[in-house]
């Protein structure tokens, strides 16, 4: 066995066999060299095994908490902050793809709500008028015509709506029957 | 090894923690603060650096917890992932331009952490194995800590550093033959230093 071979076998004296054991502690008689190296090894393994457990200062697991409350808060920040680039990240494509379309879009719709707002202005107007001059109408007619009459044209006017109202219905109906 | 065996209980923990119970976590926590701390001061030989990388290293573990494998021991998964936090961390160490550590004097190195009641001698003690780790790559430090101080095997060693079990072998080799060497030196220089002090004192 060569010198190396030796070394090897020093530092790996605990699955040494039988026979290593004695080759190696007959070169260890003969060689100082490695006399000395395993005298050194030992003592520094010995230190080694010997040196006492590191313990952490009171309190670790306590710390570790706070640490885990810090850690949990940073990660809802950062998954706050995800969420709100995603949305802004989103409205930057849309505008992107969209952006042309929608500013077309804009001055219709806002020329179209205009116009609905005026018809509904006039539609108003104009029922407004209809109301005050079918009150002042039936007002005279109250005041002027006896009970049996006012009574009479009430009825009539009524029955004349409703023939009116059912043409209307059975000329539709024919018009979508006969389409 | 046998130091940490699983128990029931631990495994109980395990399970309600992979769940989201932070409670079972803090058992965990309870349960291995000392050895993850231990590593984490052999690694670094700084004592608020180790509370800081073990703290770390239970934050990594706790996020980690669902990629827990049960076939394998908790406490090798643990100290694995301590081992690698230390050893980024000694990386990082190592590329900054100037290091605190060579402003301050050896002695002052975290001696100010609240609550380390350790005796003189033990300091001592402590300081020498740490000066003797403090020249050894990243890796192989981890690997003679891992083997030396939690009896690590050499398959687990490996698993635990991301490496094979011959180049667990052929490191410790290296650094065993490294080390005995610098002890060599050290006590040859420690003697011959006294050897001088009584000369001159005659």
């Amino acid at each position: 066995m060569k010198h190396p071979q030796f070394e090897a076998l020093l530092f790996d004296i605990d699955h040494l066999g039988h026979e290593e054991r004695i080759a190696l502690e007959a070169h260890l008689r003969e060689c100082e060299q490695c006399n000395a190296l395993a005298a050194s090894w030992s003592d520094l393994e010995g230190k080694m095994l010997s040196a006492p457990q590191m313990e952490p200062a009171t309190g670790f697991s306590g710390r570790f908490r706070e640490r885990l409350v810090v850690y949990k808060r940073r990660k809802q920040e950062r998954l706050t902050l995800v969420v709100i680039l995603s949305i802004l990240f989103s409205l930057i494509i849309v505008t992107g793809f969209f952006g042309a379309e929608l500013l077309t879009f804009v001055p219709s719709a806002v020329s179209f709500f205009l116009k609905s707002i005026n018809s509904l202005v006039l539609l108003g107007g104009l029922l407004t008028i209809l109301g005050d001059f079918a009150l002042v109408l039936l007002e005279g007619l109250t005041q002027n015509l006896p009970a049996g009459l006012l009574l009479a044209i009430v009825t009539a006017t009524s029955g004349l709506g409703l023939i009116w109202a059912f043409s209307i219905y059975r000329t539709g109906f024919n018009t979508i029957r006969r389409e | 090894m046998a130091k940490y065996q699983r128990s029931n209980e631990e495994s109980l923990w395990i399970e309600r923690a992979t769940q989201g119970d932070d409670d079972a976590f803090a058992q965990i926590v309870e349960s291995y603060q000392v050895p993850v701390y231990n590593l984490c001061y052999r690694m670094l030989g700084n004592r608020e650096e180790a509370e800081d990388a073990a703290q770390e290293s239970f934050l990594r573990a706790y996020r980690n917890l669902n990629r827990y494998d049960p076939k394998r021991k908790f406490v090798t998964w643990l100290l694995s992932i301590a081992s690698h936090y230390c050893i980024d961390r000694l990386r990082r160490r190592r590329l900054k331009l100037v290091s605190l550590d060579d402003l301050l004097p050896r002695g002052e190195r975290g001696a100010s952490t609240p609550g380390a009641e350790v005796n003189v001698l033990q300091l001592e003690h402590a300081e020498e194995i740490r000066s003797m780790l403090d020249g050894i790559g990243e890796k192989d430090r981890a690997a003679v800590v891992l083997h030396y101080w939690y009896d690590f095997s050499y398959e687990e060693v490996a698993e635990s550093l991301s490496l094979s079990i011959s180049a667990v072998k052929s490191r410790l080799h290296r650094t065993r033959r490294e080390l005995a060497d610098r002890w060599h030196v050290q006590n040859k220089a420690f003697v011959n230093g006294g050897r001088q002090d009584e000369a001159s004192a005659v």
